[in-house]
């Protein structure tokens, strides 16, 4: 006779793989002993899920894959405004494939899902550009009296700001994308900078797109 | 350095009386720190007694995390609430983010922190969210080793929320009996969710009078309000609304039969303005403080 906590281990796996997997769902329900046999679970475990209902478990798996799109949705606003929808729809499949962990677990998954979006063909070459461009870190440059602090930041940061000066300091903050940095060094413009503020974003996109539509400036992989 | 040896030492020894709750400070009403709300929170900072952290957020924390920390801790108590410690995982703790929330409570020092009774992982699998487990006294058992576990490296006392579920299990005793169950053997706090309370009374056909009437108020530390929305019949608790009148009458309803050491407005999407969540803050203030006219009504 197995213990008590072994069986209550296995019946959380077999619980977490039907909530993450469709797959795992139509097997379970289709045949709820073999799936249980499969996992190791007596059938006195089984009978603590025994009635639940497909419906309602079906719902929690929906929510769990909305929950996941809206955080990495937040570090892509501006692919996520013009291609929500074709966005959304690559997400529930690349989601049964690919379940990240660790604690900076949405930044790992925005990244394979843009590994994974990169290999769509359904996908318009402007959404993967702008993608590109969001997930390049962003670099501080940060000035305060003379004295120069540079701060990199690390995973993907996408903070929208704009060039800060204060009465009486001699203070100074400028924002830019590591791969904006590097074009500009290529088009000997980078002592100007980049000003970003959020409705000029867009046009911004828009200038330096060409750029990134080009030149082999970076990949995502340069990104990670 | 010094300061905060002491207030750890200050926190054992509060832990470690028998009354401890009674003991914790009131804090008063508070919402979530998020950042968009950032601005405004600062702007009305008199308004907002205290603020509660996603502990999540600020695992590995960036110099300019680190920095936010440091300033909002200038101005408000926070309170770190942790997502994803898994208390009802039966395959143990995960160290490293235990490790990581202690590091968050360390350097935040507040006078209770909370995570929910809840699996998030097992084994290899994150699922990634909060997700109900059947309440069995086996399950009592496997949360309760999980905070002994816990306690060995996090002193500060933890208090423990009820999650919303939209699908239940065959249950061996009521979830009333359930929490109470862990809160007492584990003696920890509650951090009761009024909205998800409320949730699960409707999409799963009980009281929720009864279940306040089950678990023993006497160990509510902090309370969460805030509304959802209805989805495909199922009303979902998603952060995103104004508290509904029922919410509010529950809270009413324990307001009167204990004293309330804080309360969350714990709005997360759909950010509405600012006076809006001012306004739903004052409300719960004059509840708390017996004032309000459906109270004295």
């Amino acid at each position: 006779m197995e213990s008590m906590p072994s069986q209550t281990a296995k019946l959380q796996e077999l619980l977490a793989s039907i909530y993450l997997s469709s797959d795992e769902r139509n097997n379970y329900f289709g045949n709820p002993q073999e799936s249980a046999q499969a996992y190791g679970l007596c059938s006195a475990t089984l009978d603590q899920i025994g009635k639940t209902q497909r419906e309602s478990i079906d719902f929690y798996a929906k929510s769990l894959k909305r929950k996941r799109f809206q955080e990495i949705a937040q570090f892509i606003p501006t692919t996520m405004r013009f291609w929500n929808t074709s966005l959304k729809a690559n997400f529930d499949s690349y989601a049964e494939k690919c379940i990240p962990s660790g604690p900076k677990k949405h930044i790992a998954d925005l990244i394979s899902f843009s590994h994974y979006l990169t290999n769509q063909d359904q996908l318009p070459s402007e959404a993967k550009d702008y993608l590109k461009f969001e997930l390049i870190p962003w670099d501080m440059n940060f000035t305060l009296n003379e004295k120069e602090y540079i701060y990199k930041s690390s995973g993907t940061r996408v903070r929208i700001v704009g060039a800060h000066r204060c009465n009486g300091w001699n203070f100074k903050m400028i924002f830019y994308r590591t791969g904006l940095s590097r074009l500009m060094r290529r088009s000997k413009m980078s002592s100007l900078g980049i000003y970003l503020k959020l409705p000029y974003l867009s046009k911004s996109l828009e200038w330096y797109l060409p750029f990134l539509r080009t030149g082999p400036a970076y990949s995502l992989e340069e990104s990670n | 350095m010094v300061e905060g040896v002491v207030a750890v030492a200050a926190v054992k020894k509060l832990y470690n009386s028998p009354n401890w709750i009674e003991k914790l400070p009131v804090l008063g009403v508070g919402i979530g720190f998020r950042k968009s709300l950032k601005k405004a929170i600062l702007t009305h900072r008199k308004s907002i007694d205290f603020l509660e952290i996603i502990a999540d957020q600020y695992i590995e924390p960036s110099l300019f995390q680190q920095m936010e920390l440091r300033n909002l801790r200038r101005f408000f108590p926070l309170i770190p609430h942790s997502l994803g410690l898994s208390l009802a995982s039966a395959d143990s703790l995960n160290n490293s983010y235990l490790k990581e929330v202690a590091s968050i409570v360390r350097a935040v020092q507040p006078p209770w922190w909370s995570d929910h009774i809840s699996m998030t992982r097992t084994g290899p699998l994150d699922i990634g969210h909060l997700a109900p487990v059947p309440f069995t006294y086996e399950f009592v058992r496997v949360v309760q080793d999980n905070i002994r576990e816990m306690k060995k490296t996090i002193a500060t006392p933890l208090i423990l929320e009820n999650i919303s579920y939209t699908h239940a299990f065959l249950n061996e005793i009521s979830e009333g009996l359930f929490i109470k169950e862990i809160v007492e053997r584990s003696d920890c706090g509650i951090l009761l969710d009024l909205m998800n309370l409320y949730a699960n009374s409707r999409n799963h056909g009980y009281n929720p009078y009864q279940f306040l009437e089950e678990i023993p108020l006497e160990r509510v530390v902090q309370i969460h309000v805030i509304g959802g929305h209805l989805e495909h019949g199922l009303i979902v608790d998603s952060h995103s609304s104004a508290t509904p009148a029922e919410v509010w009458n529950l809270l009413r309803f324990v307001a009167k039969r204990v004293q309330i050491k804080a309360l969350l407005l714990e709005w997360d999407v759909q950010f509405p303005n600012f006076d809006i969540i001012l306004n739903e803050l004052s409300i719960a203030k004059e509840i708390l403080n017996g004032i309000d006219a459906f109270t004295n009504g």
